[in-house]
């Protein structure tokens, strides 16, 4: 028997969490049933039901063959009325414009109420949410977004007030507040919201010109498959993104959001999809979400300098629960947009698979005092073929000047504002396989990585894994069968630490204060 | 604007390897003229000043706009070494003093085109804080100008106009401190109850115009002073210089 969590409920969906000692899938698939009626199969440890009805209780029983093995009390919210964006003139045939229909069912919606999108595949341009509506993707619904940028809305990225004291921030790209196209879905200073359901949101990244020279800014940067802008208390629960024109969910100095059971899915080879990007946030839970992205699977933000140093606001308390990252460059990365500061981001539970790295801390001399990584844990992980599990790198070679003196300098420097810090990261029970280095932790020589932890770890480097740089700083090499690496770390605790398949010493140290075993 | 007057401008005015403020003034409208007719006349004129400065041996950072464009237009190598040359000859690393407004205007914004065009844009921060410090050092803040008066502020308003131009949005926290700087002055500028002359009118009228094409300041703000001033120069004889910067205030 295990205790069956419920994770959110709404009118007509409930995200549950099977905790029996499965990572992200569950250690064999359940049968459910609700009231005593069948409700198909789980094989997943956080797993959503979908087709309640509002305001009803339910008995929801977990059923390992013939035993039951947990049960839960379910009691969905209440719900106004139901929006069917057939009503509205939307024609889901894959051909006409359906923006105007359901963007009017969403302006007209009422509190409680609910925007149903049934199956059909619907040709839309950028949508906006507003306050307390539900929104729900049926399966077999499918939101293709337009490809054409020239239709698309701009959101500035700053707009000065009249009397010439504040601004207006509505855009970003890549930690800074800059002009870019409307997200297919965004947020602006909406709260109460959820988006579920078994539909799809397809960004078309490949029908249009998004991927190619995506270096540059043509009329503005590129849209996001989710962008939510000062919101609070939003759920996205099952619904598939894919193939997203750039970085796929962000949720951006917002508060209170839950992301359960959604896919994200782009191909390896698409420029810069990472799956979720958090900026600036607080209070996040990410349970039951599968990635599959070109770029980072999950990326913590806080703003480069300008907004990091002026809003002061770090993203703080999220947690990534029963998780698997695939394919990406890195299963989680913090910044290296992160002047704000990243603290309390507790993984655990998760499956990480093909990625470059596992965890994967990116800063640089510049980034400045506010921005300070501190409180980052990783428990009981799962690292199949993943090129370096552990990296923490204070010498980020990004921005333009990322590869002066200043930035890549291997001598102190001064400790002034524009110095960053890496408090406590911790790695309990985590296993990882096929490394090609077992972990590179490199600290500034001014300003050391304060602590790393690690206990009850395995790793293993394999004996096929690629040669890959594990850091992106001058001076580290492409290496294969690494051992760890710390470089300018103040403590080092390393309990139960099992290395194996490297060449060399399983721990290489330099300027490390104090390794406690 | 009267295009046929300023053609007659351009042939009456053909470069010769002495840069003045009026020279500078004809360029800037050429580059606008061009980037919105593409008529090569404006281009051409733009290519035969740096042709004539490098004749003349006379290239300096304040015709780093022609040379600049010259390269970007021609791609040869001849103009590119122009531009190193009047680099080594400035030095790249800033020294730590305070530059007045004079040097403000006649040098950072060649060295920001550098580093944006050819540089790697690995010392933008260093002009960024030179301007930063420069003020900071320079400021008046009871009269809201820049030390030595209107016409300082002017050049310093014009000198930040362009870097602003210059500098890439991924370098936002660079372009922001110089944004804030030069809202600050131009507010100083407005303020300040003194006449100007002409040629700081025109500086000031180049600046902001700028300022509103790259959407930092309020258009409904300020261009009805915009147009003040220009009927001012008008009203004082100026009128070839209000027509210029007529062209350049109509296309926003």
């Amino acid at each position: 028997m295990f205790e069956v969590k419920k994770l959110f409920t709404s009118s007509r969906s409930c995200t549950i969490e099977m905790p029996d000692g499965g990572l992200y899938n569950t250690m064999r698939p359940y049968r459910l049933t609700l009231n005593g009626e069948d409700w198909g199969t789980a094989d997943t440890v956080v797993h959503t039901l979908y087709g309640l009805w509002p305001d009803t209780k339910y008995t929801l029983k977990v059923w390992d063959g013939n035993k039951e093995v947990g049960r839960a009390s379910i009691h969905t919210k209440e719900e106004s009325f139901t929006l069917n964006v057939r009503r509205f003139g939307a024609v889901g045939d894959g051909v006409h414009d359906d923006t105007a229909a359901i963007q009017a069912a969403i302006n007209v919606c009422p509190k409680k109420g609910r925007v149903l999108i049934p199956a059909g595949n619907y040709r839309v341009l950028p949508l906006f949410m507003k306050s307390h509506m539900r929104i729900e993707l049926r399966k077999g619904a499918t939101l293709l977004l337009e490809t054409d940028r020239s239709k698309f809305p701009i959101l500035p990225g700053m707009i000065q007030s009249t009397d010439e004291t504040r601004d207006l921030n509505l855009g970003s790209w890549e930690g800074n507040p800059l002009d870019m196209f409307a997200a297919f879905i965004s947020g602006n200073g909406v709260e109460d919201v959820v988006i579920y359901g078994e539909g799809v949101l397809d960004g078309q990244g490949a029908q249009g010109d998004w991927w190619v020279n995506h270096r540059i800014m043509r009329g503005a940067w590129r849209p996001r498959m989710l962008f939510l802008n000062d919101c609070e208390n939003v759920t996205v629960q099952g619904v598939t993104f894919r193939n997203s024109p750039a970085w796929n969910l962000q949720p951006y100095f917002s508060r209170e959001l839950k992301f359960l059971n959604v896919h994200v899915i782009a191909p390896a080879d698409s420029p810069n999809t990472d799956g979720f990007d958090p900026e600036s946030c607080e209070n996040i839970l990410l349970a039951g979400m599968h990635f599959s992205t070109g770029d980072d699977c999950i990326a913590i933000k806080a703003g480069k300098l300008y907004m990091g140093a002026t809003y002061k606001t770090p993203t703080s308390r999220m947690e990534v629960s029963h998780c698997l990252m695939e394919n990406g460059h890195g299963g989680m990365t913090c910044g290296s947009e992160m002047a704000g500061g990243v603290n309390h981001v507790y993984c655990h539970d998760c499956v990480m698979r093909n990625t470059d790295r596992g965890l994967r801390i990116k800063t640089r001399r510049g980034r400045g005092e506010q921005g300070v990584i501190d409180e980052i844990v990783f428990e009981n992980v799962l690292m199949e073929n993943v090129g370096t599990p552990y990296v923490v790198n204070c010498l980020y070679f990004c921005d333009p000047d990322g590869k002066t003196e200043y930035v890549q300098s291997r001598e102190k420097q001064p400790v002034d504002e524009r110095t960053p810090r890496v408090g406590r990261i911790a790695f309990r029970d985590v296993t990882a396989t096929g490394c090609a280095c077992a972990g590179y932790f490199l600290g500034l020589p001014e300003k050391p990585i304060e602590c790393v932890e690690m206990q009850n770890v395995s790793i293993t480097c394999g004996e096929n894994a690629a040669p890959m740089s594990p850091a992106m700083a001058n001076g580290v090499p492409r290496v294969n069968r690494k051992g760890l690496v710390a470089i300018n770390v103040d403590k080092i605790i390393m309990k139960n630490v099992t290395i194996s398949g490297q060449d060399g010493v399983k721990l290489e140290c330099e300027n490390v204060k104090e390794v406690e075993e | 604007m009267n295009m046929a007057w300023f053609r007659e401008y351009l042939d009456a005015h053909r470069p010769d390897g002495n840069w003045s403020l009026q020279a500078d003034w004809a360029v800037r409208v050429c580059l606008q003229q061009y980037a919105a007719t593409g008529d090569e006349a404006f281009s051409g004129y733009v290519i035969a000043w740096a042709d004539s400065l490098m004749a003349a041996d006379a290239c300096r950072p304040e015709c780093g706009k022609a040379l600049f464009f010259a390269l970007a237009q021609t791609g040869e190598e001849r103009y590119r070494d122009a531009i190193q040359g009047v680099m080594a000859r400035l030095g790249r690393t800033l020294q730590d003093a305070v530059l007045p407004a004079e040097t403000l205007y006649a040098e950072l914004p060649f060295r920001m085109a550098y580093e944006m065009k050819l540089g790697g844009m690995e010392k933008v921060g260093l002009c960024v804080g030179k301007f930063r410090q420069s003020f900071q050092a320079l400021w008046e803040k009871e009269s809201g100008l820049v030390s030595g008066g209107r016409y300082q502020s002017a050049i310093a308003l014009v000198a930040l106009a362009d870097c602003i131009d210059l500098c890439a949005d991924q370098l936002y926290e660079h372009w922001r401190a110089m944004v804030d700087v030069y809202r600050v002055v131009l507010r100083g500028l407005m303020a300040a109850d003194v006449p100007e002359n002409p040629e700081t009118a025109g500086m000031v009228l180049t600046a902001l115009f700028a300022g509103v094409r790259m959407g930092i300041i309020d258009p409904e703000r300020y261009l009805p002073l915009a147009a003040k001033r220009i009927s001012a120069l008008r009203a004082a004889g100026a009128v070839n210089a209000a027509d210029m910067l007529e062209a350049e205030g109509g296309r926003l």
